[in-house]
């Protein structure tokens, strides 16, 4: 498991050439599957997941610069324009409250599926993640935490 | 003179963004309002989701 | 999703966003909260576009396509649960945009209680308007704050410019929200013995 807050800001090599080919900027995370689906590497260059071989404490290492890419679709174009970042993000319940925001994401290195998100009121299990926007992150109702909210 | 015409400038100016401001306001304004309840209408009511 | 109930002030709802579940958009806010005057009934809201510059929409958003009122955003599954046709908006067109907010409060004895400052509307399964927050009444002052809550029969007669409630109303008034729901229910339960 590893904290998204850590692996923004690791070099990202390139396996064939051991040149380095950028900087992880920030995830692109899809809800659903609930899984980072690219790194942002430059100003407008994405690698897919598919192209990472691994995510260390110290670097990304992706395959080669090949697998180097522009955003393909609006979706991308937003993500890379920050309108999709999860950190400071809102969190709204589908119930229509606010816990908090968020301060941390938790994935897998394997497969960079999202295991929990850490929001101002508590962690948020990757099952009750639901949406996410530019305006919130809509998550499924949870009793405990809508109590440690202080609601 | 040019100061005099400055001054006229961001008064105007002033007056435009106080109008903009006050009419959005109205505009914007939000209440209450009560609707006769057509027979059809509390027919649908049914279908409500829950909260 | 558990069903719950909230007791809420109008003016709360009032600019509170319409949030997509579906994408985590905010893509309007509400503006007017539309009652039916027959049950008081809540059919849904009007709407602004988010944002001070955002005037008004010509879309509302019918009650039945409400997923869920919270404490911070009014949810809707997605953003087809907005409309510009359907019953909600020919009501509100055919009411001339009726605002019950500084209409007068008379008795059915004849006294005028004040003038509608906020409405209490009852989150639930079928939310409805259970009360008027009243303010400039005179012998209506439990807490001397000049503002208190009336609770509202389970019908009620509403013209275009009063509204008319029992007299017996003034032994229920409360100057205090948070009990204001065991009132309407002793109200009304007062309404049906007496009746």
């Amino acid at each position: 498991m590893r904290r998204l807050s850590a692996t923004v800001g690791t070099k990202v090599m390139s396996s064939a050439s051991a040149q380095r080919v950028g900087t992880v900027q920030r995830a692109v995370i899809d809800v659903p599957p609930r899984r980072i689906v690219a790194l942002q590497v430059g100003r407008d260059e994405l690698v897919d997941w598919q192209a990472i071989l691994g995510v260390g404490p110290d670097a990304v290492v992706i395959e080669d610069e090949s697998r180097v890419r522009a955003a393909a679709d609006a979706r991308e174009e937003r993500a890379l324009a920050g309108e999709l970042d999860w950190k400071g993000k809102r969190v709204l319940s589908d119930l229509g409250d606010e816990l908090g925001t968020v301060t941390e994401v938790e994935f897998d290195e394997g497969d960079g599926a999202i295991h929990s998100v850490g929001t101002t009121t508590g962690p948020v299990a990757a099952e009750r993640l639901h949406a996410m926007g530019s305006y919130c992150l809509v998550v499924r109702h949870d009793e405990r935490q809508a109590a440690t909210s202080g609601e | 003179m040019e100061v005099a015409v400055i001054v006229a400038v961001v008064v105007v100016l002033a007056v435009l963004v106080l109008g903009t401001v006050l009419i959005q306001r109205r505009r914007r304004a939000g209440g209450v309002i009560s609707v006769e309840t057509r027979p059809r209408a509390r027919e649908r009511r049914g279908t409500g989701r829950r909260t | 999703m558990s069903p719950r109930q909230l007791l809420l002030r109008a003016s709360d709802l009032i600019g509170r966003p319409l949030v997509t579940i579906d994408e985590g958009e905010d893509v309007a806010e509400v503006k007017d909260v539309v009652y039916g005057t027959a049950d008081a009934a809540v059919l849904g809201f009007t709407l602004n576009r988010r944002g001070f510059l955002g005037g008004p929409m010509r879309e509302v958003v019918a009650w039945s396509d409400v997923a869920a009122v919270g404490r911070h955003a009014v949810m809707i599954a997605d953003a087809g649960a907005i409309t510009a046709d359907g019953d909600l908006l020919q009501d509100v067109r055919a009411s001339r945009r009726r605002n019950v907010l500084g209409s007068d409060v008379i008795t059915d004895a004849g006294q005028r209680l004040g003038k509608v400052t906020d409405v209490v509307v009852l989150v639930d399964e079928r939310p409805e308007v259970v009360g008027y927050e009243i303010t400039g009444g005179e012998g209506l002052k439990p807490g001397g704050s000049g503002r208190v809550f009336v609770p509202l029969p389970d019908t009620l007669a509403v013209s275009g410019e009063a509204l008319m409630v029992p007299a017996a109303v003034s032994d229920f008034v409360t100057d205090d929200l948070a009990g204001f729901g065991a009132a309407v229910q002793r109200f009304r339960q007062h309404l049906r013995t007496t009746s």
